[in-house]
């Protein structure tokens, strides 16, 4: 059971860290003063959140016999879920020198209507799926 | 062989572990019950918040506006939509003739068009600093200093930072300040002097005709002060009869107020009844589940009392298997309501169409803890009944599995 846990959290992961840039891509325009947007960088958050989900589903694949690792994983993967909508709405600002994570003001841009929907879908399946395998953690303890 | 000494915990522990369906359901109607109380009570106190904030920010006792404009106005004080409407030029001579008004203070709204990917209409709102009593006070607690010509203070929700620069029609405006959050339109409108708009509908000019662009002194609204004892439903009201023939509109602010309020109302007991009938869900399904896990244990339960576990000891049992299981249920609950209340909520503030104004972060952590409380009391005492009465079996019927 915890095998199939985590290869499916891994495929999560890896459709997460696909959609802001391959099968959903934010917008393409440049921003006013010439930069990426603000949409883009919420992007590249998405992707690492992604790849994060990835290789910790990997590593407990990889240590099977250690159930607290796989808690972890899962703790991890809803947090990075999570993340994955409050950052680009801004309830979590995240910015650094000449850039900042968000999306565009047009809810009809490709970053609103498109991506966000799928990352929506993507982050309540990992967090459903995550939240199921913690409570099969606590009441199967190691088996 | 070495392992964990066999505690009360360790014992409760295996017991859950012995069946992980039936503990999988309990932990499961924990973590709804704990996601639905926490998520639903940060909602309604989101909603009284922002109606609180409407109220106290509402500072007019009467709002004029042209006729058939007043839904407009809701609409820019809720959420913000931009919009563009311009009373009769004289208004305020006229207006000066009603009884009871003290104050008055007239507002310019221009709008503003989608510049590029990140540009977004908004609304901006031309104070007339001098007269103002609505949005000064505010803008000076918030400035610490006036508003000048050629600057603009931005809402919560508008992007920039102060120091840094919007561009509207072509023309460069640094910002001043920010606002708090208000939970109300105010948070994605730009307030500017009456002198700065009329500046901007000037430059508009060059993508659209704009009738302030000739005249600066037009108003869209007049927010209006009454002297102390005047009643603002008679003042609106004279103020309808005199000029409703010449399309102005008066609605006193309370009536606007009572309405948020009324729906408000609604909102807040739909919340309440689901969470209530959550609640009553979540205590029959863990006390069935309870009564049904004893029920099967009596064996158990018999053996244990055999070598001298005693009534206490058993009830301690059960309910530190109840106590493990809604612990872990209330904590994943609230933390996924926690999390469920950051997302969702402006969404649902959109869908309402009412001021939403989220608590502070020490609200709502002291929030979680009475939550996570909750839901544990709530399990531990659903489960109270059978725990009881399983302590309270013959040694006799218990072995016999009766």
């Amino acid at each position: 059971m915890r095998t199939l846990f985590a290869v499916v959290n891994a495929l999560l992961g890896l459709v997460l860290a696909l959609t802001p840039f391959w099968l959903a891509p934010v917008c393409s325009q440049m921003a006013p003063h010439g930069g990426p947007m603000k949409c883009y960088y919420s992007g590249l958050f998405i992707a690492g959140m992604g790849a994060v989900v990835v290789v910790l589903a990997l590593f407990a694949l990889l240590r099977r016999g250690r159930g607290w690792f796989a808690v972890l994983a899962s703790l991890v993967a809803v947090a990075a879920a999570v993340a994955c909508l409050l950052v680009p709405n801004g309830v979590i600002p995240l910015r650094g020198a000449g850039w900042v994570c968000g999306l565009c003001g047009d809810p009809t841009h490709a970053c609103r209507a498109v991506t966000m929907p799928l990352v929506r879908k993507i982050a309540a399946a990992i967090v459903a799926l995550n939240v199921v395998s913690l409570i099969l953690s606590f009441v199967r303890g190691g088996r | 062989m070495a392992g964990a000494p066999l505690s009360m915990a360790a014992v409760a522990r295996k017991n859950i572990r012995r069946r992980p369906w039936r503990s999988f359901c309990l932990v499961l109607t924990v973590l709804l019950f704990a996601f639905f109380l926490y998520a639903g009570t940060v909602l309604s106190i989101s909603l009284s918040g922002g109606a609180r904030s409407t109220a106290d920010r509402l500072g007019a006792d009467v709002i004029v506006v042209p006729a058939g404009y007043d839904p407009h106005i809701d609409s820019i004080i809720l959420s913000g939509k931009p919009s563009m409407f311009y009373l009769p030029k004289d208004i305020l001579e006229r207006l000066r003739d009603v009884e009871g008004i003290d104050r008055m203070s007239p507002q310019t709204f221009l709008a503003t068009l989608r510049a590029s990917c990140c540009s977004y209409p908004l609304q901006i709102v031309g104070v007339d600093y001098d007269s103002d009593f609505i949005v000064r006070p505010w803008l000076e607690a918030t400035l610490g200093r006036g508003l000048k010509d050629g600057e603009l203070i931005v809402g919560y929700r508008v992007n920039g930072e102060a120091g840094e620069r919007l561009h509207f029609f072509g023309v460069d405006l640094p910002i001043a300040g920010r606002l708090e959050q208000t939970g109300m339109g105010f948070d994605s409108t730009v307030f500017v002097t009456r002198k700065t708009v009329t500046d901007l509908a000037k430059a508009a000019e060059n993508i659209f005709k704009h009738p302030l662009a000739n005249d600066g002194s037009l108003v869209s609204t007049v927010m209006v002060k009454l002297k102390p004892g005047y009643d603002s439903v008679k003042v609106a009201q004279e103020i309808n009869r005199r000029f409703g023939d010449d399309d102005i509109f008066a609605l006193f602010s309370k009536k606007f107020v009572n309405s948020i309020a009324s729906s408000l109302t609604l909102v807040s007991w739909m919340i309440r009844g689901g969470i209530g009938l959550v609640w009553l869900l979540a205590v029959i399904v863990i006390a069935l589940l309870f009564s049904v896990t004893m029920n099967e244990r009596k064996g158990e339960i018999g053996v244990l009392r055999a070598v001298g576990a005693s009534r206490g000891k058993i009830l301690a049992l059960a309910l530190t298997e109840a106590l493990l299981i809604s612990f872990y249920g209330a904590v994943l609950g609230t933390s996924l309501g926690a999390a469920a209340a950051a997302v969702v909520s402006p969404a649902v503030s959109e869908a309402l169409k009412l001021p939403f104004l989220l608590p502070s972060w020490r609200a709502l952590i002291l929030l979680g803890v009475a939550s996570v409380t909750v839901s544990v009391l709530t399990g531990v005492l659903s489960a109270l009944f059978s725990a009881r009465r399983a302590s309270r079996a013959d040694i006799y019927d218990t072995l016999r599995g009766n």
